[in-house]
């Protein structure tokens, strides 16, 4: 994975939801199967996301994310 | 036969909403309403003028949501909910059309995430508090899932429970056990402390205190009602 400041910040943020260490994400890591994220922490994770990187997620980009690798790739296209 | 059936039920839905609409309405004017806790911080609340969000068991919908959402309207101040993309969102969507509350649809099996980003835009962008229930949109009943919890956290919006207690209702089949007061019930209200919650509270700890604050508050207004129970089983 790359490992700009944004996609540093990123990966924080799944690791603080998740309760995962940075070290155990890949680009692979699936975000339900591998993370347990539920929508609740799916809501946390986004709001951090945007609050801490000064984004904004649509809602049809969100229905795409299943990976840690999605969520990098999201918000490099903004 | 599926499909005949749903476009039955598709065409019967606006006129079962139009003719249940008035007769709801009608039925929580002739409610007694008495405040046996919390409504000089309820007062002081809406007078502040801030948004916050009103959580209460999903049975308590009509006896503690409706009167505390008709108070805040008066006020001018704006409300939004959530409702599922079931047909029961569907009804209750067309029952809650002529007030003013924004809706946002989801729950936790379809939509839910998206439901709960709308309902935060409508808090934070146009300042309108949230009614919510946080053992909705279809149980366990009595059970807080921790969307509501967050999205307090995530506000910086007062949690504000509330409960009530009618002496004489209608319990309906539903999974909640939905509590309709009969015509000129008494209904014991209850609201309590808000709370903010810190971002790093935990959700599932702030749910489970949540549900306990619900249950205590529901048995406040039933000690104070002196009748049967019909707040919850």
């Amino acid at each position: 994975m790359q490992d700009s400041p944004r996609h540093q910040a990123a990966l924080e943020v799944v690791a603080e939801v998740s309760g995962r260490p940075v070290g155990e994400l890949t680009s692979e890591t699936e975000l339900v199967a591998d993370l347990g994220v539920d929508s609740a922490k799916a809501l946390t994770m986004l709001v951090e996301l945007e609050d801490r990187l000064g984004i904004e997620i649509d809602d049809e980009e969100v229905t795409e994310l299943s990976t840690v690798g999605d969520v990098l790739r999201a918000i490099e296209k903004l | 036969m599926a499909i005949a059936s749903d476009r039955l039920l598709r065409a019967v839905l606006p006129v079962a909403a139009a003719l249940a609409r008035p007769l709801i309405f009608l039925l929580a004017r002739t409610w007694r309403c008495r405040w046996v806790a919390g409504e000089e911080r309820l007062g002081a609340l809406l007078a502040a003028g801030r948004p916050a969000v009103f959580v209460f068991w999903h049975h308590g919908l009509y006896s503690a949501g409706y009167p505390v959402l008709r108070r805040l309207l008066a006020t001018g101040a704006g409300a939004a909910s959530l409702v599922s993309q079931s047909r029961d969102g569907d009804l209750a969507a067309r029952l809650a059309r002529p007030l003013d509350l924004a809706l946002a649809r989801g729950s936790t099996s379809r939509g839910g995430l998206a439901g709960l980003r709308h309902l935060r835009r409508l808090l934070l962008r146009e300042g309108r508090s949230v009614f919510a229930a946080p053992d909705g949109p279809r149980g366990p009943a009595r059970v807080a899932r921790p969307g509501t919890i967050i999205l307090a956290q995530t506000t910086g919006a007062p949690l504000v429970p509330v409960a009530a207690v009618a002496n004489r209702a209608w319990r309906l089949g539903s999974w909640d056990r939905l509590v309709v007061p009969k015509p000129f019930a008494r209904v014991a209200l209850a609201v309590g402390e808000p709370r903010e919650l810190a971002r790093s509270a935990d959700p599932q700890e702030e749910s489970r205190r949540l549900g306990e604050t619900l249950d205590a508050l529901e048995l406040l207004c039933e000690g104070a009602i002196g009748g049967p129970r019909s707040g919850g089983d």
